[in-house]
């Protein structure tokens, strides 16, 4: 059973680890570092959306959702994936870009209260039009 | 017998060669379709006068939030990851959804009825000199080309038709494979340069994923050099037709006339190139 007070944050990874670097793109992050801050207990997500030919983010915030995360820490969080996690209730950071970060270290940034809130998309879709255009017909 | 005119790139002549053939055949069993459904110009040679009108889009879905359970069964098929489930929120992204229907099929509650988005609109009607004409408008700012080529294809004609020439899009992505596919010949226009070789080549890629025969016409014959004529040897595509730089055919191309007023010879020059294609088509080999 959740508790209710439960908060977890999610960090997008490019590694499999949070000592691994930060990834700035929250779609396409190969993986998502999952803290509870509550208990300390952390757990790596695989994203199954690092390979989607659409909808990307989509797919992604579905999937921290799904694992009851209420923060998530990227770099940058398009229409959709702002949509989708927004209407979970979902509260966004964007980490700086300036400087290479580990997981680890957007983490600690985040109980230290140095992190950027996000309450709007950080930039237009990107994926949706190639997307669309490969298509090739219903298959 | 349904020819597709293709082109690696635009202005090489493509729409010329397609509007010439069909001139030069001008029989009411003929038919022209504009595939070029972001940049349609045929109309411009042919003067149809359109009496048919069709928009066409894909089939997205809506979810009855009163049907829903919200198990999210539809966003887990959909591999477009159109629609994702969030507690009992429903959302649709209507911008990434192909219209492909699974997760119609798929809800357990039936509580997703499909409408039409529209992207674009189907015109046909009988050109100036008779034959079926019909083309597709892609709606300004829809990035998705391939659902209006497709219902074209699809859009009932009015008579009979026994040739149909497709003009393709140009370039060699999704929507020149979608005008190609169901055809039965590919005529290739290209320029003799290097630039128009490098297009010439990606076409000819796809035409041969397709599996499709081909043959090439070489526009503004002796401005360039002679690579395209190698590479069609070496690739055994046959060139059946040349057509010579000629500044009156660009000046009057310019002014909306098509090749066959401008130099009249070419009415039978045309009318050889189709029979040739048939006959290509009928021997079923390249
Ligand atoms: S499959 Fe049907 S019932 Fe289930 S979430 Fe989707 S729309 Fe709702
Ligand atoms: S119609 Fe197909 S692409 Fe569109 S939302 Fe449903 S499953 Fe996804």
């Amino acid at each position: 059973m959740l508790e209710e007070r439960k908060m977890k944050v999610a960090v997008s990874l490019s590694g499999r680890s949070m000592d691994g670097p930060f990834d700035a793109r929250f779609g396409r992050a190969a993986f998502f570092g999952l803290t509870d801050m509550d208990t300390g207990e952390q757990e790596v997500l695989e994203n199954p959306a690092v390979g989607a030919s659409s909808g990307a983010g989509v797919q992604a915030a579905q999937s921290v959702v799904d694992r009851g995360v209420q923060v998530v820490v990227s770099g940058a969080f398009g229409p959709k994936a702002h949509a989708v996690l927004a209407s979970a209730g979902v509260v966004m950071y964007v980490a700086p870009s300036d400087r290479p970060l580990t997981g680890t270290e957007v983490l600690k940034l985040y109980r230290e209260q140095g992190l950027e809130r996000v309450t709007a998309p950080t930039h237009a879709g990107h994926h949706d039009h190639p997307a669309r255009a490969a298509e090739r017909g219903r298959r | 017998m349904r020819v597709v005119v293709a082109s690696g790139k635009g202005g090489t002549g493509k729409t010329t060669v397609a509007t010439s053939l069909v001139l030069a055949l001008s029989e009411p069993t003929v038919s022209f379709m504009d595939c070029d459904v972001e940049a349609p110009n045929g109309h411009i040679f042919l003067d149809p006068a359109f009496d048919r009108r069709k928009e066409v889009g894909i089939l997205i879905p809506e979810v009855d939030m009163s049907l829903c359970t919200h198990c999210g069964i539809c966003a887990e098929v959909c591999q477009y990851n159109a629609i994702a489930v969030i507690g009992t929120k429903t959302l649709v992204f209507p911008e990434l959804c192909h219209g492909c229907g699974s997760c119609t099929t798929a809800c357990p509650e039936q509580a997703i009825s499909e409408r039409l988005d529209v992207m674009g609109v189907l015109e046909g009607g009988d050109s100036r000199t008779g034959v079926m004409f019909s083309r597709g408008l892609l709606d300004v700012g829809e990035p998705m080309a391939v659902p209006v080529i497709r219902e074209l294809k699809k859009w009932p004609p009015p008579r009979v038709v026994v040739t149909e020439v497709r003009d393709a899009p140009p370039g060699a992505s999704c929507p020149v494979v979608e005008s190609m596919r169901g055809a039965d010949f590919v005529l290739l226009v290209t320029e003799p340069t290097p630039f128009g070789l490098h297009d010439l080549k990606q076409v000819a890629q796809v035409v041969q994923e397709l599996g499709l025969p081909a043959g090439v016409v070489v526009n503004r014959d002796g401005i360039g050099d002679d690579e395209v004529d190698a590479y069609c040897r070496e690739r055994g595509l046959p060139i059946l037709m040349r057509i010579p730089y000629d500044r009156k055919i660009g000046e009057g191309i310019a002014r909306g006339l098509p090749l066959v007023d401008i130099v009249p010879a070419y009415w039978r020059r045309f009318r050889d190139l189709s029979k040739e294609i048939a006959s290509r088509v009928a021997g079923g080999g390249p």
